[in-house]
């Protein structure tokens, strides 16, 4: 009978590389714990893909400028989590943005005109999205909705959940730098996650000692559009429908939840270097971010070597 | 968006949004709400309960070893479709020895003796008890119980309901309940002379409990008992010595006792020491004049991942009914009589330690009690100590899977 | 009479009402030591030898068989 050991589960889910450490009493139990984990984790990919034409995400836009679709209890509660997070956000934080996509190809070179910009604005807008108990309405054909924006963060959270069910009380979810704490090494001692460098990738710029809770990542720095000298960010602002400006390379937020701590992530990214700090301060979420010239700052840059 | 009051906005925000996340089903487990059990499980459980011998000095005749019972136990719980759950509760138990018959004024004046029955006793008693719970929502549920118990000389029927409200915004539960009991007495060796052929009895209790969780980390639960018995509530295999008889008379007790309890109880988890801290205090309370409070504490000590070890110390104090004594000069004027010492004041310390090991799906765990009853441990001051009080040990062993 | 001391007790208890814990911030009390019974057959048990050898008797439920102990 074994004492307690750590167990690695590399996988590939959401379009990134993921990693499950479990700590356990025997590989059996460290497996089945993992198998439940990763087929929690697919179940939520398969639900809301974009990709998948029988995923629910796919249903209810094609439904767009329809009749209202019937949804269950988790996609309802989802969408009412958006709906916080666009108001708390003053309108950042925007599922139905996605759209936007259709006229930014970034591998393209070329930016968009306005009139494009001004059409797409037209198809979206959270206000546009009529979400009652157990229904949902896209209101204008051709709106979409993108769960892009926190789908992976709430799969994290979805799969610590089911690890804790299964007794699972050490450990860590990594979904792509995504990453949900399920308790400290079994000594006590914290994880310690780093977080990367954008300039030097392979290097971390800070090591963060966590022994519960999450962190989420938001960066800027992995793509982007230069023309005519112009940086064009990847990070589109759904009131205007263009890049933010001056923002971060990369911003990293802890909470008690990893769909708390994206959703900061990415409001904070969107609004920009200038506004992000006092908002995040007041937010009461331990942040970490580095700047388009390399200065770094927020609460957690104390832990910097 | 701009407000005017932007800190309040954004401490607001916080709580906007981990409400909304909350609300998510897949988010975080619904365990502390009313949930049937997550998954089946299987616990068995050895015991073997072995009385002291009787001192010299306190025996007047009859066997000087006294009780040994060994029981096992098993006990079945699992989900029952998607909001109820099952509980069934099997006990096996062989029983034999001697036990108090009635007690005699010393030679010379000295302590009262104790006389007791011969060692042939032996006895079975199988016992199970089966109960169904339903979760109407997270917040409500109800549980029906029914059992039943027979030995050689006795059969019971007992059934109840419970029902448990949450209040999630208080952090408070209440429980109530009320449970029946129909009891059926026919003594062995019927024959010998003032002995009934068969009795019964009833039993009624109702109840109601409030849980109070305080912080993080501590809950306490207050309750309040009330029961009523029925019927026959003597001893058939008791006697009691009448001075002015040269003889003895039957045990004989009210045909009603009606009891309340008053019970709190404490959970601490100190996080410091990986331990937890359990305080049970119960007041009891009767019409036959008998009260009492038991003080139970115990220490939760986890001991690296797969370790637990639990001490725990529990005082019982109770007073006198008002029919009992050792034994009586004369009949009392409501004819009633009882020499048992389980109605003699006394106090009673009893010391346990549990230990316990866990391998993830299964777990074991060995535990010894002991524990001795006198009078100078009681309350009150006590002039005469009846000399049946007992002591005994208790070591079992038990085996949990989950399945 | 004395009575009123352990009833006043139990109905001032909702009186500590605190306000209701974060989700996540429940780890300890679900600790499987933190619950009221822990070991339930230990409970059981060890409430039936009591029953059985002291004159008192009780406990917050309304189950349980009754016996004919000695």
């Amino acid at each position: 009978m074994a004492d307690i050991q750590l167990f690695l589960f590399p996988f590939t889910a959401m379009a990134s590389p993921c990693e499950l450490r479990l700590y356990a009493h025997s590989q059996g139990v460290a497996e089945q714990t993992a198998e439940a984990a990763i087929a929690e984790i697919n179940r939520i990919e398969v639900k809301y893909s974009r990709y998948r034409e029988d995923s629910v995400l796919s249903a209810i836009n094609r439904a767009a400028g329809g009749d209202a679709l019937a949804i269950d209890s988790e996609t309802f509660a989802l969408l009412k989590y958006a709906d916080s997070a666009y108001q708390e956000s003053g309108g950042l934080f925007d599922i139905s943005s996605g759209v936007l996509r259709r006229a930014w190809n970034f591998k393209s070179g070329e930016v968009p005109s306005k009139s494009d910009i001004a059409a797409l604005l037209s198809v979206l807008g959270w206000p546009k999205v009529e979400l009652s108990e157990g229904e949902v309405r896209l209101s204008r054909r051709g709106m979409e909705l993108d769960f892009g924006g926190f789908g992976k963060e709430y799969a994290v959270d979805a799969a610590a959940r089911v690890c804790a069910e299964l007794g699972i009380h050490h450990g860590l979810i990594d979904l792509g730098g995504d990453i949900r704490v399920l308790g400290p090494h079994p000594d006590g001692s914290a994880w310690q996650i780093g977080i990367r460098d954008p300039l030097q990738p392979n290097k971390a710029k800070l090591v963060l000692p966590l022994k519960s809770g999450a962190l989420a990542s938001s960066g800027d720095y992995e793509r982007c559009m230069v023309v005519a000298g112009k940086r064009y960010s990847h990070i589109l602002d759904p009131r205007s429908g263009w890049p933010v400006q001056n923002t971060f390379r990369s911003l990293s937020v802890v909470a008690p939840l990893c769909l708390l701590a994206g959703t900061a992530a990415t409001v904070g990214l969107l609004k920009g270097a200038q506004s992000a700090p006092a908002w995040l301060s007041e937010l009461g979420m331990p942040h970490y971010w580095i700047d388009a010239g390399g200065v770094d700052g927020g609460d957690l840059a104390a832990l910097r070597p | 968006m701009k407000s005017k009051n932007a800190r309040g906005h954004s401490a607001g925000a916080f709580k906007a949004l981990s409400a909304a996340a909350l609300a998510i089903p897949g988010i975080v487990s619904q365990v502390q709400a009313a949930a049937p059990v997550a998954e089946a499980e299987l616990d068995y459980k050895a015991s073997a309960y072995r009385e002291a011998d009787i001192e010299g000095s306190k025996l007047a005749a009859g066997s000087a070893s006294r009780y040994e019972i060994d029981t096992h136990q098993l006990r079945f719980i699992s989900p029952l479709g998607r909001a109820s759950d099952l509980a069934v509760d099997l006990s096996y138990e062989t029983m034999s020895g001697a036990s108090p018959w009635f007690i005699m004024p010393g030679t010379g004046g000295g302590k009262p003796v104790q006389v007791m029955s011969g060692a042939s006793i032996e006895e079975e008693r199988k016992d199970i008890q089966t109960s169904i719970g339903h979760y109407f929502s997270q917040k409500v549920s109800a549980k029906v119980l029914l059992g039943f118990s027979t030995e050689n000389d006795y059969q019971a029927v007992n059934m109840g309901v419970e029902a448990s409200i949450e209040i999630p915004a208080r952090e408070l539960t209440v429980t109530a309940g009320i449970g029946f009991s129909d009891d059926e007495i026919e003594p062995t060796d019927p024959g010998m002379p003032d002995r009934i052929d068969s009795a019964t009895r009833t039993s009624t209790t109702a109840f109601v409990a409030i849980a109070q969780v305080l912080n993080n980390r501590t809950a306490v639960q207050g309750g309040l008992t009330l029961v009523n018995n029925d019927g026959y509530l003597s001893d058939p295999y008791k006697k009691v010595w009448r001075e002015d008889l040269s003889n003895t008379v039957a045990d004989k007790r009210p045909n009603e006792r009606q009891q309340v309890i008053a019970s709190a109880r404490l959970r601490h988890y100190v996080p410091s020491l990986r331990g937890a801290l359990h305080v049970d205090y119960r007041f009891f309370d009767d019409d036959w004049d008998v009260s009492s409070h038991t003080v139970d504490l115990a220490w939760y000590q986890n001991i690296g991942d797969n370790w637990q070890l639990t001490p725990s110390l529990r005082y019982y104090g109770q007073s006198q009914a008002y029919f009992y004594g050792p034994f009586f000069y004369s009949a009392r004027d409501d004819g009633y009589a009882s020499s048992d010492y389980r109605l003699s004041p006394y106090g009673a310390l009893s010391f346990r330690l549990r230990l316990e090991r866990n391998w993830g799906e299964f777990s074991a765990n060995f535990e010894w009690e002991s524990y001795r009853a006198a009078a100078n441990l009681a309350p009150d001051d006590v002039s005469v100590e009846n000399p049946g009080l007992v002591e005994f040990d208790i070591l079992s062993l038990g085996l949990n899977f989950h399945l | 009479m004395k009575l009123l001391i352990p009833l006043l007790a139990v109905l001032l208890l909702p009186a500590c009402a605190t306000a209701p814990l974060d989700a996540w911030d429940r780890g300890y009390l679900a600790r499987p030591e933190m619950a009221w019974d822990p070991d339930s057959l230990s409970a059981s048990q060890r409430s039936h030898v009591y029953f059985s050898k002291e004159a008192s008797s009780g406990g917050v439920s309304a189950g349980g068989g009754g016996c004919g102990c000695n």
